[in-house]
């Protein structure tokens, strides 16, 4: 790769990340003695931190007492059905967390089906239990990301050398060993994990605004779509920018020297332990139970609110348009993404690269803010003069969306590129051929399989992205999940179930295709 | 082919404070095969990625042929530019491709289609894999990837030819058959070929010359022969085999005295009367009855076709010396020394 490349992609990434510098600096510049004091005396605000801050922590605790529990049981115990439970487990973080929240409100909302059900069984009107208000949010977002904690456990507890915990067996009892040595190794994924899960919920948008909950990243939208007080709304961005760039210095602290994402593992793995019958069953009844919260329940939620079949195809003539934009728009975004990621992750891996950490900071930042917030400082940069012909088509969605997800293509194309011995692409440059010619027939087909894993995982991503797209798409421009976001405040449940049953189709395709690829992978 | 020669004037490179190779200066002659030969972390690699263009050095010159390739801190010809063929430690084949799909590489969009495909196969051919041509490298054995790693680079008729310890993952056996392989090509190709290695017995046995470096500075660059027979210092003298180092000093010029008594040496005015090391190797000391040296087994040790003992001659350390069958600890031996001693400067 030449050095024009090179520069080429850390000015797109650069461009990419101008919005965010810009609503960094106007949030900054507009804090004043007036302003904090009204911040602090107002009560209303105390109530939102509070609301955000008990949803990140809770939804961070529960995720990291599920995720590390499921872990360990795959990982270390025979139970039927460990692989596909696993591969499961990647459905509910490629389910889009509204979608959760549509469907559990359809469950056990106030008229949900489970609510009616138990309604006219009870024959009483009150029910003991609410999906509206914090702890709803806290169990949505539970069960949107416990597994992410669950595979980056999982993933460390495989990057370990089985024989340091054998070597414990010799002097102490297995759970001893597990305790003492591997769990202290593997501590720094599971912290690494509760620093995302921590990150994303603190800056969820959807699920608390279905859920009827105010909290920060709700706000901000408020602020700017509805009071239009863009400088209020830049404000409201400081403390959850604030606490996710300290969460990302804290991962970079626990990470620094380890990778994040592993794409198959060199180390031996331990045989795993059989178990009793009542304990067999307990293990993988919990893991069961969790995936049929978290994928199976939600699609027979929606599913019993269809009138008939004919619904889903009505819906799909009636919302073709704005599906056509989702495509578009996550297709060109994940080429874009891919792109970069690619060059990012090769430009990191270079002998004496000294800006990998800063790299990938810079290309969470997007991630890790509330999209609402980038969503603004998109507005804020595009609506303007020259570059007002981005503002108003598709291309502003498409740059936000090539924004905030561009980290994840390249956290898990570096770990591939890592793992290529180096002599592999120096005997191509010796052997006299260009470097395109290298990239198109080296790196690429040596990378072949993160490649396929970043694609499917980007574009079912951007498809899916909510809290960015609904401030930025244009007059015209709507997607899938804005109409469904908007459909479900008009009460349209049948229409809303049959898009998000779209929806959920076309992440179950992407998902059976990104299965057999790590299927492949692992038999091999 | 071009028999191209290669230079190296005051090459400097470090990585941070780490000097990789310091202040290297020599020239491989053209069409000779250059052995470079040194322990782990000695820049050897490095060396080779210089030399390839895959890093620039900190300082000096290097050329190839009459064409300067790097200077200062510059790569003024880039790797694929250079005419190498290398192969890599690792052999660094490509695991999705075929052996054909690997050799052809280097060959694709520089040359018609039918030329490629006469120069695989008699490359194929020459080294005995047309059978594997549709083999992916996974499916060979160790040796066989080997010659594919040969045969890909050599293809492109390389102007130069560079080999990373090729032979370092293989078994003794297998290296000992493929090292005259590698011998064979050169002498059919004559192509300026530099050979890296840590194992001495490699390096004598291939090379027209052999380069010894340490910590990035050359020691010695001579003949196999002297290499062995007369290393210009104590490093070198240790690193190619097993010898006796003895404190010595000029008593006449072609005699050295020692704590076994006087020898006979080979002459060097510039190091007369100067501290000096005599340098013996086990196989110039003789058992003889008649010997002037005198002293006791202390303990033997199996070499395969002769017995390495350790003589205690009065000296400061024990002698070596090697038996054709194995001598009884304790036993009385006499030695003599049978050819002029060679002298080093005792630093």
């Amino acid at each position: 790769m030449n050095s024009f490349t090179k520069l080429a992609v850390i000015i797109c990434v650069l461009v990419l990340l101008l919005p965010v510098f810009y609503m960094l600096a106007s949030s900054f510049g507009g804090i004043d003695i007036p302003f904090i004091t009204e911040v602090i005396s107002n009560n209303r605000h105390w109530i939102l931190l509070g609301n955000t801050a008990f949803i990140a922590f809770f939804t961070t605790l529960a995720s990291m007492l599920i995720g590390v529990t499921i872990a360990v049981i795959i990982s270390r115990f025979k139970i039927p059905l460990a692989r596909t439970m696993e591969y499961l487990l990647i459905l509910p973080i490629l389910i889009p967390s509204y979608f959760m929240a549509i469907s559990w409100v359809y469950l056990i909302g106030v008229n949900g089906l489970i609510t009616n059900y138990l309604k006219n069984i009870f024959e009483t009107p009150w029910m003991p239990f609410s999906i509206y208000g914090k702890l709803g949010a806290v169990f949505i977002l539970t069960l949107s990301y416990f597994p992410l904690v669950a595979l980056m456990t999982l993933s460390g507890l495989r990057n370990i050398d089985f024989s340091l915990e054998k070597t414990a067996w010799l002097t102490a009892s297995r759970w001893r060993a597990f305790f003492r040595v591997t769990l202290p190794l593997v501590m720094p994924y599971i912290i690494g994990s509760g620093i995302l899960v921590f990150i994303l919920a603190v800056n969820n948008f959807d699920v608390p605004a279905i859920l009827l909950t105010d909290v920060f990243p709700l706000e901000i939208f408020y602020q700017f779509s509805v009071f239009f007080r863009t400088d209020r709304a830049m404000m409201f961005a400081l403390p959850l920018a604030a606490a996710s760039i300290g969460a990302i210095l804290l991962w970079y602290a626990v990470f620094k020297r380890r990778p994040l994402f592993t794409v198959g593992t060199g180390w031996k793995q331990p045989a795993k332990i059989e178990l009793g019958t009542l304990a067999k069953l307990v293990a993988s009844g919990f893991i069961v139970l969790m995936l049929i919260m978290a994928v199976f329940l939600p699609l027979a939620g929606l599913i019993s609110n269809l009138d008939s079949f004919n619904t889903i195809i009505t819906t799909l003539q009636l919302v073709s348009d704005q599906l056509l934009n989702s495509l578009t728009a996550a297709a060109i975004a994940t080429l874009a993404a891919l792109a970069i990621g690619i060059t990012a992750a090769y430009i990191m891996e270079q002998p004496g690269s000294k800006i990998k950490w800063f790299l990938i900071i810079l290309m969470a930042l997007p991630l890790v803010m509330p999209g609402s917030a980038l969503g603004i400082g998109l507005i804020k940069m595009y609506n303007t003069g020259a570059l007002m012909f981005i503002y108003k088509s598709i291309w502003i969605i498409i740059l936000g969306l090539t924004a905030r997800y561009m980290i994840i293509p390249t956290l898990i194309l570096n770990s591939s590129v890592k793992m290529i011995d180096p002599s592999l692409e120096n005997a191509a440059r010796v052997s006299g051929a260009p470097w395109h010619r290298i990239w198109l027939k080296i790196m690429i087909p040596l990378n072949k399989k993160a490649i396929i894993i970043s694609t499917i995982i980007y574009f079912i991503l951007a498809l899916n992205e909510l809290s960015v797209t609904i401030l930025v798409a244009p007059p015209g421009f709507n997607t899938l999940s804005i109409r469904i976001y908007s459909l479900y405040h008009f009460n349209k449940n049948a229409e809303v179930s049959a898009m998000c049953l779209i929806m959920a189709f076309i992440v179950i395709l992407l998902y059976a295709v990104l299965a057999s690829v790590i299927f492949k992978d692992k038999n091999e | 082919m071009n028999n191209m020669e290669i230079r190296f004037k005051n090459v400097s490179v470090s990585f941070g404070n780490i000097g990789a190779i310091s202040d290297l200066s020599f020239t491989a002659p053209a069409g000779k095969l250059l052995a470079v030969l040194g322990p782990s972390g000695s820049g050897k690699s490095t060396l080779l990625m210089l030399l390839t263009g895959l890093l620039a050095p900190d300082n000096g010159e290097i050329s190839i042929g009459e064409q300067i390739v790097s200077s200062g801190n510059k790569i003024l010809v880039a790797p694929r530019q250079r005419q190498v063929g290398m192969v890599f430690q690792t052999l660094a084949l490509w695991p999705h491709m075929t052996v054909r799909q690997n050799i052809e590489f280097a060959l694709k969009g520089k040359h018609p289609k039918d030329e490629i495909t006469a120069r695989v196969s008699e490359i194929l051919s020459l080294t005995g894999l047309s059978d594997y041509a549709k083999t992916y490298p996974s499916n060979l054995s160790g040796g066989e990837r080997q010659r594919v790693a040969l045969a890909r680079a050599l293809v492109a008729k390389p102007e130069i030819f560079l080999l990373d310890e090729p032979l370092s993952s293989l078994d003794r056996h297998l290296s000992k058959k493929l090292l005259p392989l590698i011998r064979e090509y050169h002498e059919k190709f004559h192509t300026t070929t530099i050979y890296v290695t840590h194992d001495q017995s490699e390096a004598l046995n291939i090379a027209d010359f052999v380069m010894v470096i340490k910590n990035g500075r050359m020691m010695q660059f001579d003949t196999p022969e002297n290499i062995y027979h007369k290393p210009v210092n104590r490093f070198v003298a240790s690193f190619m085999g097993d010898v006796n180092l003895l404190e010595s000093k000029f008593a006449s010029p072609d005699s050295v005295k020692t704590n076994i008594g006087e020898i006979s040496c080979a002459p060097n005015d510039k190091l007369s009367g100067r501290n000096t090391i005599a340098v013996i190797r086990p196989e110039n000391l003789t058992i003889n009855n008649n010997g002037n040296i005198k002293g006791r087994v202390i303990a033997c040790e199996f070499k395969g076709d002769n017995w390495l003992a350790e003589i205690d001659a009065g000296g400061n350390a024990p002698l070596l010396a090697r038996f054709p069958d194995k001598p009884q600890a304790g036993a009385a031996v006499s030695l003599s020394i049978n050819k002029p001693v060679w002298i080093i400067e005792n630093n």
